[in-house]
């Protein structure tokens, strides 16, 4: 294989892997705060999340990875040309790597995703009430 | 011709296949066991679980966020020794509503030294005291853990502290075993009316003709003061151990039973008094106990086998609360609806002819025993679990009795054909089917594969003691 071309694979594929580091380091930053920046609305929720203070992040965040894949190569495109047409899927690639980052992120062997889903299937057959 | 390229991919499809194997031959649960035949050496002491200067101390049991108002006795935890031969364990009853299997870990680890001295094994057994304070997390305020951590430290400090006393409190002795049938002392609130009606009883009369030591056990929901209480206290169970001091000499420690399903004690006062309740079921127990009983001599022959396995978690409610920290037994990945299962064990001790067979929950009698609601059952199509007691009986042992809430705390564990969750709010509410029956105990449940996790636990274990 040519120089360049291996150059040309190396670049993006690290440009990847680094941004799964970020989108991974915002999601654990976010978890492990979350405490705090509910405290700021309630003490109560404050109270209820600062056990998430020592949240962990999972092995391999792939919706992550996948996230900041499809990032790199709508990025890769703006610099072509057309930049405003790949502006828009690139930020929000970034962003949905941020929010799958976060719910990827584990806490007490529980992964944050695997909380959500049940909670949204009672929210959505209305039975949120009973959790009061 | 075989190619290179072909041979190296026989190798590696053979290689794959084997690990397989040897992976799939190697699964299931880890069982432990020790044995040993010698005399009966065993040992009794107590240590009060003092509450810390700062709370908030919330009561366990029934609501949400409710704080005790008034002490009337202290929680204790009370452990026995027992050895005979190389066989030997600590049992530590705690007067609380349950412990999960991270604070046992706790209490295992404070008895490290020990342990390490003389091979020993523990077990923690909780009385499932409905006035103590929240040992478990679910009666602080909804989605705040309910546990006071300076208690907590107190009560790992009280577990070492009695079983380290109850240690050097050892003497050589007879064991004898009784069990007495009791009547008109129960109420069970969920059909099928089936229930352990017997006192087991485990007595040591030590040969140097000193203060003797009773384990008592029986299946009722330790609640006799009921659910409007905010006194601390041990409940019947302290009441009991007491009362058979005041008029034996003897130690005594009490372990629960089959008290799922719901079991408790009958309200014995009209017009209902939760103090005067409390004395006279206390009184009615302590007759029994220190009662004329026929008592069978056990031979010191002794083991203790236990199986770590995995339980399928189903309820929601729990999954949210291990997330927040809350409860704090091992989950991990597996088959449950939630995507997890928990660890856990079960273990039996053999006492001579005698077996004690330890359950981590709450386990309803008809499981134990057989029985149940038929086609009246939520899902009659569904098979209930070998019951245990025919599960020790197919490995002759018959003369068994329960003891629950041991080593874990995994909630009621309910027969699977009526098990019955509500479709709005799974965990949260109970379910309110239309012939009126009663699903409360589905809500403090792991789930509905927690008695099939039981059962076959329970036969891989005898199986490796017949092995």
């Amino acid at each position: 294989m040519k120089p360049n071309r291996v150059r040309q694979l190396l670049v993006p594929a690290a440009a990847v892997l680094l941004l799964t580091a970020l989108f991974s380091a915002a999601g654990i930053l976010f978890v492990r705060h979350l405490g705090a920046i509910l405290a700021g609305i309630s003490p109560a929720f404050g109270k209820i999340f600062s056990a998430l203070e020592r949240a962990e992040l999972v092995p391999v965040p792939w919706a992550s990875l996948v996230c900041a894949a499809g990032t790199v190569l709508c990025a890769m495109r703006i610099g072509r040309g057309r930049a405003l047409l790949w502006l828009l899927p690139t930020a929000i690639l970034c962003l949905m790597g941020i929010v799958t980052a976060i719910l990827s992120v584990r806490a007490n062997g529980i992964v944050f995703f695997d909380v959500l889903r049940p909670l949204a299937k009672t929210a959505l057959s209305g039975g949120l009430d009973a959790l009061g | 011709m075989k190619t290179g390229k072909s041979i190296t991919m026989k190798r590696c499809t053979a290689l794959l296949l084997a690990l397989l194997c040897a992976g799939c031959a190697g699964g299931g649960a880890l069982t432990t066991e020790s044995s040993g035949t010698g005399p009966w050496i065993a040992g009794c002491a107590y240590a009060e679980i003092p509450l810390p200067d700062e709370g908030p101390f919330y009561i366990a049991g029934y609501h949400n966020g409710w704080e005790i108002t008034e002490v009337r006795d202290l929680q204790r935890a009370t452990a026995l020794w027992l050895e005979a031969g190389d066989c030997r364990t600590a049992i530590v009853s705690v007067d609380c509503v349950g412990l999960g299997s991270d604070t046992v870990a706790r209490i295992r680890d404070a008895l490290g030294d020990l342990t390490a001295e003389t091979g020993c094994t523990v077990h923690v057994v909780a009385t499932h005291d409905h006035a103590g304070l929240d040992t478990l997390g679910l009666w602080g305020p909804v989605a705040e853990d309910g546990k006071n951590p300076a208690f907590m430290d107190n009560l790992v400090a009280a577990c070492r502290d009695a079983v380290l006393r109850a240690y050097e409190d050892r003497r050589a002795g007879k064991l004898y075993a009784s069990d007495t049938e009791m009547e008109g002392m129960y109420r069970d609130s969920r059909d099928p009316q089936i229930w352990d009606p017997m006192l087991h009883q485990v007595r040591f009369v030590p040969d140097d003709g000193g203060a003797g030591i009773r384990v008592i056990s029986c299946g009722a929901h330790a609640e006799s003061l009921r659910g409007a209480n905010t006194r601390l206290s041990r409940d019947y169970p302290g009441v009991l151990c007491d009362l058979v001091e005041e008029r034996t000499g003897d130690r005594a420690l009490f372990l629960p039973g089959a008290v799922g399903g719901l079991i408790m004690t009958k309200e014995f006062i009209d017009p209902f008094d939760a103090e005067e309740n409390l004395l006279v079921t206390g009184e009615k127990l302590a007759q029994i106990a220190c009662g004329p009983c026929e008592e069978v001599e056990l031979a010191p022959s002794f083991s203790d086998t236990s199986v770590a396995f995995s339980v399928p978690l189903d309820n929601t409610t729990f999954l949210y609360y291990k997330f927040l920290g809350i409860l704090g037994n091992e989950a991990k990945p597996g088959a449950g609806e939630t995507g997890y299962e928990l660890g856990t064990s079960l273990s039996v001790l053999r006492l001579g002819t005698k077996t004690l067979l330890l359950i981590p929950g709450e386990i309803f009698p008809e499981l134990v025993f057989g029985g149940g609601r038929g086609d009246m059952a939520a899902h009659p199509e569904r098979e209930n679990p070998e019951p245990l007691g025919e599960i020790l009986a197919s490995h002759g042992l018959d003369d068994f009795f329960v003891v629950g809430l041991a080593d874990d705390e995994l909630g009621y564990i309910v027969p699977p054909d009526d098990f019955l969750v509500d479709e709005r709010a799974p965990y949260l509410e109970a379910a309110k089917p239309a012939d009126g029956s009663r699903h409360y105990e589905e809500t403090n449940s792991v789930g509905r594969g927690c008695a099939d996790a039981i059962a076959n636990a329970l036969r891989e274990l005898l199986k490796s003691i017949s092995e």
